[in-house]
Formats: C-alpha cells, structure tokens, sequence
C-alpha cells in the first residue's frame, strides 16, 4: 500500500494550517482511511493541542530522527479514532533538529502503513517549510481572503511548482466571512482564486466554534452541526475523489432569505 | 516614652500552648503592638522555656520585648522566671507603675488625663459593674470618654466565645484604644484553610484513568491501570536508594521553566517558580517545584524508584519516575494554571509501578 503524502502550508502563521491539518486528518479518519499527521512545526508545536492528545506525547519526531525509539512507538493514537495518528514535534528543539533527507524518509516509511500522510508544516518559507514539503507529493494551500496571507500564498504556490516532487495543489480558502463579501468589506472566494489562479478544494466560513474546540482539544469536524466542521468533511472527500459541491456561503440566512423570497413574489429584485 | 510604652495581651482564655501562640500571632499583625513592652496574661497553660523563648521570639520580630509573664501555672512561672521575666501580676505591676510614675507626671501631663490610684482602685474592684455590656461582648476595651484607662480584661464571664483575647493598650497609662481581636468568622475560615492544607486523610489519585486509551498504547511504558483501592501505600522507609538521592547535589533554579525549556541534572532540583506546560525536567533524583508545576517532570531519570516529585500545585501534563510514566487525565481541561494563594501541595511517588499523588500531609 502507498499513501498519500499531503503537505499543507500556507507561508503565513495564523490563517489555519494547524486547525485545518487536525480536522482534515479526522475528517478523512472517521470516513475509514486511515491517516497519520506529522507536525514538522518544532519548537512550537500545537497540534497536539487541537487533537487534545498533549498528555500522551512521549516520543516525538525528533526521537525518531536521533534514534531513540522506532517509529511506531512515537505515533500516539487519537483517543476516539483508533485510523488516526500524530507523529508529535518536539517542543525543546528547533527546526534545525530535522532535515528534509530524513522527513522525507519518515514520511516513505509511513506511507506504507497509512492511507494519508499529512504534514502540517510551520509558517515561513525557511528550513522548516522546505523540510515539511520534501517527502510530499501533494500539497494544500490555506489562505484567507485578505491581502496579505493571498501574496503570502502565492509566493508559497512559486515554491511549490519550482519542487519536482509536488505533483499537485490545491487552494484551501478559509476564514470567509459572507457578511463582509456581501458588503464589499472582503475579498471574495472568486477574487481568490482569481488571483492565486489555482484550483479549489474548500471554502470554510468563519465560526466561533473553532475557538472553543481548539482549546478542548476536540476537532470540530466531530460537531456535525457546526458549519466549518461540514466545510472540513466536504474537503476531506474531495480529497478521496468524490464530487462535492461547495457549500454556498453566500446563500442568505433568515430573514433576508425571507425577505428575497417575498420581494421575488411580488416580482422585485432582490 | 517609647519604651514605657506596654501592650498587654490577655490570653487567659487559651488552653494550650497552640491556642497562645495561634492568638499571639494574630495579636503581632496589628501595627500597634511594634515597639511595645508585651505583657502577656497567661491563664492555666503549661509552657516550657523553648515555648517561651519562641514566643519571645516572635515578639521580638517586630521590635517589641516580652517584658512580663502572668500564669495562673507554676510550671510557666517558674520557666519564664528562669529566663528572667518578670512573673508579676499584671494587676500589681501595673499599679506599682502608675504608683511610680504619680509624681512625675502630672506637670507634662493635660490634668483631665491624670487619674488619681484611688479611682483606679475602684475600677478595678468592680469592672464587670462598671463595663458596659457591648464590650463584654467583643472581648475589646473601648476607650474610656472619661480618661480611665487602666483596662486589664475581666472577661471570664464571657462564655460564648471558645478563645477570647482581650488585649488592652496602655499608652503611658494615658490612652485605652480598642483592638478587634479575630471574629468567629475569621478563626473558622483559617481553620478550614489549615484543615485543607494539613488534611490528615491520605488522597489517593492514580493519574491513569480509561482502560481503552492504555490498551491502544501497550507499546509504550505505561503503568498499568488498577483502581485506588487497590493501592496501598507502604510505610516509608528508608534505603539505599532514598540516602542515594539525599546524598545526590541539588541544582537550584529561581526563574519561571517557559515552554520548550528543559532542565536536566544528575542530582536534584528545586525549581523557584512555576513550570508552565511544554517544559520537561529531568533529574536523577527528586524534583520540587515551590510554585505550579505544568510540565512534564521525570525524576529519579537513571532508574531511582525513591525519587519523588513535589510541587504547591500538581497539574503535570505527564509524571515519570524512573521507568513509570503517568499522564494527566483527558477530563481535566484547565489548560489555563488558576494562579491563586491557596495550594495544594502534593507529591508523586512510584508505588510498586503505578506512580501515586499523594497530598503532603502534616505527618
């Protein structure tokens, strides 16, 4: 078996690497496959927060890389689904602790156990993010729509087509607010990708529920009622393949929804 | 006159040697009572001299002297006599000063303010008639409108209150002011404090929690489940390995351990400052942390199973001593250290494999 090794980076911190890598990563476990999510953020780990699996590390990357222990044994299992792992970073080191060379051999050995190999890969565009991409064959780039994280993007998107080894890519756009877009306030998904010219794989709204699942270390993919959550579901089966429509945020809610409906029976404009 | 100055506590109600230092102590906090000659009035308590030369010295901590003991004990007397203090009754030593200082005063003094030894003489032959019954009840001398001053306690009467403290101030034999002493409110919330810090019940925590979760990780080293009842702590006793570990060099620390610090030693370690979580500290022997420990704490790193781990608050994300690791269980959520006054002190000890919190007790 040969799994996939999706890298997911986005160049600046903050826009959601760590959240979407946790949630895709348990979104594409609880649809069967199974899946390992390697944090290559060293020295400043988080995703162990955001699967609530702090208390378990005992080996980290970095052990593995120096030989301390076998691979197997630094992969802690998530504590609802027994398809997902996470090969934690280590918090006392830096990036310099790994190099591409044995991530890359890393990710190969996983690969043949798994079914997807994720990497969360730190911001920047320095050693730690060249060693995060070495052992990938595929890579998602998250940004939101705001000026900034899309040139910050776009400058990651030139990296990752000058890599032989990256076959694909695909755009993440996450944070949207459609209150704003509506108003003019945002950057629309459209201008987006319009910009970035890069083909779509998910569209992910705001939500508040993303702050309070980060700090109960429970991904929010397992709340079915939460609109990121379904947003993250629907990325994890584009990337198995299956054809999902996105979501439409831009779709009215409530009493403007109503409002629309009355004024289009009455034959007005909406 | 400062040193004329004479602060008289009245102890008379206490029944045991912790009663009197329990109230002196609280009597030390008022600002009041620096710079004082103390004058304690002891009821039916049996004291030696190390107890009275403690008190001593807490007295003279804040720049006051203990200048005379009244004990209804001859064993008191008799050890604060061989220490040099007088043993007068209050009652006497203070009229003989008043007596003393009768001929001098009365030219430096505002006339309205000199009180003839007759008076007092009357007063104190009668002072349950002549107090007012409020103060019988707070166990505190109001000052005297009309200039009597010389109030030494008389609150036998006084049965609703369990220890009564009566403290009256004398200023040159002039001033009487009144000095709350603890309400009932304030002693039974100390005493709930100390009950909890000194809980004389053994707490017994065993840090792994669900099954499922250590069978999906038999690889690792993990202690094995079993549950609280199962475990019985053995009596303490000392080998080898624990003098190996008394005998180990302590590193000190007095910083805050950030995230991704590490801290390693081959003897021991005393952190002064909180640990916050993401640091580890390994030791060779044990690990005492004066403030919150958040990390992960390894003690006893070569293999000693005496080594133990101590901290005013245990919210470790992981525990291991020597060859056994513990973790903190999933349901705890406070990621966020409550910083407060009040700790918990507790240890984590290995206990025929299973790493144990203890509550460090008052034994």
């Amino acid at each position: 078996m040969t799994g996939r090794v999706i890298v997911i980076t986005s160049g600046k911190g903050g826009v959601g690497k760590t959240t979407t890598s946790a949630n895709i990563g348990t979104a594409l476990a609880k649809s069967g496959s199974s899946v390992v999510l390697i944090d290559t953020d060293i020295g400043l780990r988080n995703l162990d927060l955001l699967l609530g699996l702090e208390n378990r590390i005992v080996y980290t990357l970095v052990d593995v890389v120096e030989e301390r222990c076998k691979l197997k044994q630094a992969l802690v299992k998530d504590k609802k689904n027994p398809n997902l792992c996470l090969l934690a970073a280590a918090q006392t080191r830096d990036k310099s602790a790994v190099d591409a060379d044995q991530l890359k051999s890393i990710c190969e050995q996983l690969q043949e156990d798994f079914d997807f190999v994720l990497v969360d890969c730190p911001a920047g565009i320095e050693e730690g993010f060249k060693t995060a991409i070495s052992g990938a064959s595929e890579a998602i780039v998250v940004t939101t729509p705001e000026m900034s994280a899309v040139r910050d993007a776009d400058r990651i998107i030139g990296l990752l087509e000058a890599k032989e080894e990256i076959k694909s890519y695909k755009l993440l756009v996450n944070r949207v607010r459609p209150n704003l877009v509506q108003s003019n306030d945002m950057m629309s998904v459209d201008d987006v990708v319009e910009i970035l010219s890069c083909e779509l794989i998910g569209i992910i709204p705001e939500d508040t529920g993303i702050i309070t699942s980060t700090n109960r270390g429970e991904p929010i993919v397992n709340d079915e009622n939460s609109p990121a959550g379904k947003a993250y579901t629907n990325v994890a089966k584009r990337i198995k393949g299956e054809e999902v429509p996105f979501l439409d945020i831009n779709e009215p809610k409530g009493f403007d929804a109503f409002l629309i409906k009355v004024k289009s029976l009455f034959g007005i404009k909406a | 006159m400062e040193l004329n100055k004479r602060f008289i506590v009245d102890l008379s109600q206490a029944k045991t040697p912790a009663d009197v230092v329990f109230e002196i102590s609280n009597v030390l906090e008022n600002p009041d009572a620096a710079n004082r000659k103390i004058w304690l009035k002891l009821g039916n308590v049996a004291l030696n001299q190390s107890q009275i030369l403690s008190i001593k010295s807490l007295i003279s901590s804040i720049n006051s002297t203990l200048s005379l003991i009244e004990s209804e004990c001859e064993q008191t007397e008799l050890a604060a006599a061989t220490l040099g203090i007088n043993t007068k009754d209050v009652e006497e030593e203070l009229q003989a000063e008043l007596s003393s200082l009768e001929p001098e005063s009365p030219k430096d003094k505002p006339s309205e303010q000199y009180i003839p030894l007759e008076d007092y003489k009357e007063e104190e032959e009668q002072p349950a008639q002549e107090e007012p019954a409020p103060q019988e009840n707070n166990d505190a001398v109001e000052p005297q409108t009309d200039g009597v001053q010389e109030q030494v306690t008389a609150e036998e009467e006084n049965t609703n209150e369990q220890q009564s403290c009566t403290i009256a101030e004398n200023e040159s034999a002039h001033e009487a002011a009144a000095i709350q002493p603890p309400t009932e409110e304030e002693k039974q919330e100390i005493q709930t404090e100390l009950d909890s810090i000194f809980d004389s019940e053994v707490k017994l925590e065993n840090i792994l929690s669900d099954e499922k979760d250590l069978a999906q990780m038999q690889n690792w080293p993990l202690t094995k489940e079993s549950g609280v009842d199962d475990i019985e702590i053995p009596e303490e006793v000392m080998t080898d390995e624990d003098y190996e570990i008394l005998r180990m060099n302590t590193q000190y620390h007095k910083q805050t351990v950030r995230s991704g610090q590490v801290i390693q030693s081959n003897g021991n370690v005393v952190i002064i400052g909180d640990c916050h979580p993401g640091c580890e500290i390994h030791a060779a022997g044990d690990i005492t942390v004066w403030g919150v420990l958040g990390g992960i704490a390894h003690a006893g790193c070569k293999g000693n199973t005496k080594a133990k781990i101590r901290a005013l608050t245990l919210n470790a994300i992981q525990l291991r001593i020597a060859e056994s690791y513990a973790r903190r269980p999933d349901h705890i959520k406070n990621i966020y250290v409550e910083k407060s006054n009040t700790f918990t002190p507790e240890e984590a000890r290995y206990v025929n494999g299973n790493i144990v919190i203890l509550k460090i007790n008052d034994k």
